[in-house]
């Protein structure tokens, strides 16, 4: 068992160091950051000055050896528009992302987990359909467009919740509410499968004819055996969460690090959008990484091969 | 069931069961357009053991499944009434009667991969008991199926166990209800031959300690003789032959059931080949007018192909459907 999470480990170390490179390339190859934060009449020689004071003017391998260097001693860099060290700001903005993404979470297994249950449960009836097809729809609204709809209803016409900010809970239903659609469509979706394949099998005739009663069979024996393919539908769900929080969190003006990235991408402030992309990275390998360890939690049968691993 | 007196009724097939643990009159079982189970009596005495023989796709499965009420969906069924010791049983698809309790075909398919077996045992038993006696119950009869060291094996996973291991917890399973009736389908056919021989020794073993009736579906004639107290054949969804087991094998009335019996191999008939019964058994939708059997039957008389014949006869020999017995 060690030896499996020490291999995982590496394996999502190489990946966040994978991601890092990129967005370092990619930054650097894309345009000339001087230009994007000077004003556009600055003299040649204030150019040059910058340029050697931010450790531009070196080639591209020294620069990426260095900012590696630097990494290995936690250094993240300092941001280019107010010298701020870019963790702390990533850091700062990080509450914020995760206040929504918690919100959003905690929604979407509300409402999709009974869902996608009740849909599975009276397959084929009206109540089926319905739920399928309200599902549908929250899938396929496009979630900007879900939340300038919200915005002009609720800000604008009934003037009940605030249009942007952060703060007040009263700041958090609109976003989480545009997130969480999307995300709540697409588990009520996948627990409908993932239940309907579970109701086929013959341990839930088995708990049946134990004279159990419906719910303490859909409590013990289905939702257990259903969980294993949702949680791995969660993780992949939780990664792309926070990448996705990027255009809802510029919709309503949340400062998290959706936000933060757009802005500095466009300052082209290097050290921020690295160390932003990071953050993703990490947080996209650990959701992944426990989802497998929530898989041994829940299924016994892969409990056996992480001993193999260890053995 | 006000509507159901049994005066309405052909007289139960012999020898009669005078009182039985489990009675079911007229039960059909409909799947699609066509009956898979027909017209079916069915009644068991407390302790005896019931053989149910026929092909694949006769219908003895559904039957099970039927009684206790957990019959696929797409599959519907009715009966004149259903009496477990002595009490009409409401009948309602989905709601097992109590009493009942069935062991399966593949033991494995039919637990619960991730719960324990323990667990799976212990949830079996009667409702009031308290939560300790609950896992010392389960223990007890983790231990009764023959496994050893039960405290350990309490906390097993089904596929920590072999197929025949498996087959010994469901049978804890089923005896964890304290039925009066147990039904098993095929329980031995997915297990090695010589494990085969240990689950009917302990079936028979837990039948004789807790004086079930035992409802044993199966198509091996040599198990039906080994372990039988009477039996009936199935053919296309009904009982076409009942009769004590000795009586069965000795005398076959049924054209069928001589077929069966001619298609084992016997030491005492040397034979270069095994008879057959010819052609093979009809789909539900297939089925011919007046007896199911005439097509395949050698003793086919006119009458066949107009009338279907009812299982009737009282008396020692049992019962057949069938114009033309031997």
């Amino acid at each position: 068992m060690l030896r499996f999470l020490l291999v995982r480990l590496l394996r999502a170390l190489l990946t966040v160091l994978g991601c890092a490179t990129l967005a370092f390339f990619v930054l650097r190859l894309s345009g000339d950051p001087l230009v994007a934060l000077l004003p556009t009449d600055s003299p040649a020689e204030l150019l040059e000055r910058y340029r050697v004071l931010w450790g531009l003017d070196r080639p591209l391998p020294e620069q990426y050896l260095r900012y590696l260097l630097a990494l290995a001693r936690g250094d993240f860099g300092r941001s280019l528009v107010d010298g701020r060290d870019a963790l702390g700001l990533v850091i700062e903005r990080a509450g914020a992302t995760l206040q929504l993404g918690g919100t959003v979470f905690a929604l979407a297994i509300l409402i999709g987990v009974p869902a996608g249950t009740v849909a599975a449960l009276r397959r084929g009836r009206p109540s089926d359909y319905l739920t399928m097809s309200a599902a549908i729809f929250g899938y396929a609204m496009p979630n900007f467009f879900l939340g300038l709809l919200l915005i002009l209803l609720f800000a604008m016409q009934l003037r009940l919740l605030p249009s942007s900010g952060y703060g007040t809970p009263a700041h958090l239903v609109m976003p989480a509410i545009t997130l969480g659609t999307a995300v709540a469509a697409k588990l009520a979706r996948f627990v409908r499968t993932s239940v309907l394949d579970v109701l086929g099998q013959p341990y839930v005739r088995t708990a049946h004819g134990k004279r159990l009663g419906s719910l303490a069979v859909i409590v013990r024996h289905v939702f257990p055996n259903a969980a294993i393919p949702v949680i791995t539908f969660l993780g992949f769900e939780l990664g792309l969460m926070i990448g996705g929080a990027v255009v809802t969190e510029n919709v309503f003006g949340w400062p998290g690090i959706g936000q933060l990235l757009v802005v500095s991408v466009a300052r082209r402030d290097l050290a921020v959008v690295q160390t932003v992309v990071m953050v993703i990275a990490v947080s996209v390998v650990s959701a992944n990484l426990a989802v497998d360890l929530a898989y041994g939690w829940i299924d016994p049968r892969v409990r056996v091969a992480g001993g193999r691993h260890a053995g | 069931m006000p509507d159901a007196a049994p005066a309405a009724f052909p007289a139960p097939a012999a020898p009669a069961v005078v009182s039985p643990v489990l009675a079911v009159r007229d039960l059909s079982v409909a799947v699609g357009e066509g009956l898979a189970v027909d017209g079916l009596d069915l009644s068991l005495a407390a302790g005896e053991t019931h053989c149910l023989v026929g092909e694949s796709g006769c219908g003895k499965s559904l039957t099970c499944l039927a009684l206790m009420g957990l019959l696929p969906a797409g599959a519907r069924c009715r009966s004149a009434g259903l009496t477990i010791d002595g009490r009409d049983w409401a009948y309602r698809q989905g709601r097992p009667p109590p009493g009942l309790a069935m062991i399966y075909q593949d033991a494995t398919a039919s637990l619960d991969p991730v719960m324990t077996v323990g667990r799976q045992i212990a949830e079996a038993l009667p409702p009031d008991l308290p939560a300790r006696a609950r896992r010392r119950e389960a223990e007890a009869l983790i231990a009764q199926v023959g496994l050893s060291n039960p405290r350990a094996r309490f906390g097993a996973y089904p596929h920590e166990l072999s197929g025949g291991m498996n087959q010994r917890i469901a049978i804890a399973m089923a005896l964890a209800g304290r039925p009066r009736v147990l039904l098993a389908d095929e329980p031995t056919t997915a297990l090695d031959v010589t494990v085969q021989a240990q689950i009917l020794d302990l079936l028979l073993a837990v039948q004789n300690s807790t004086g079930a009736a035992l409802l044993f579906v199966t198509h091996d004639l040599g198990v039906v003789a080994q372990i039988a107290d009477r039996v009936s054949v199935m053919y296309c969804g009904s009982i076409v032959e009942r009769a004590p087991v000795a009586t069965l094998f000795a005398a076959p009335r049924h054209p069928y059931t001589r077929g069966l019996i001619d298609s084992l191999p016997q030491i005492s008939r040397p034979a270069a080949r095994l008879a057959s019964i010819p052609g093979r058994v009809p789909a539900i939708g297939a089925r011919p007018p007046g007896c199911r059997f005439r097509p395949r039957c050698d003793r086919a008389l006119a009458r066949c192909g107009r009338e279907a014949p009812v299982l009737d006869g009282t008396g020692p020999r049992g019962a057949v459907a069938c114009f033309n017995p031997t």
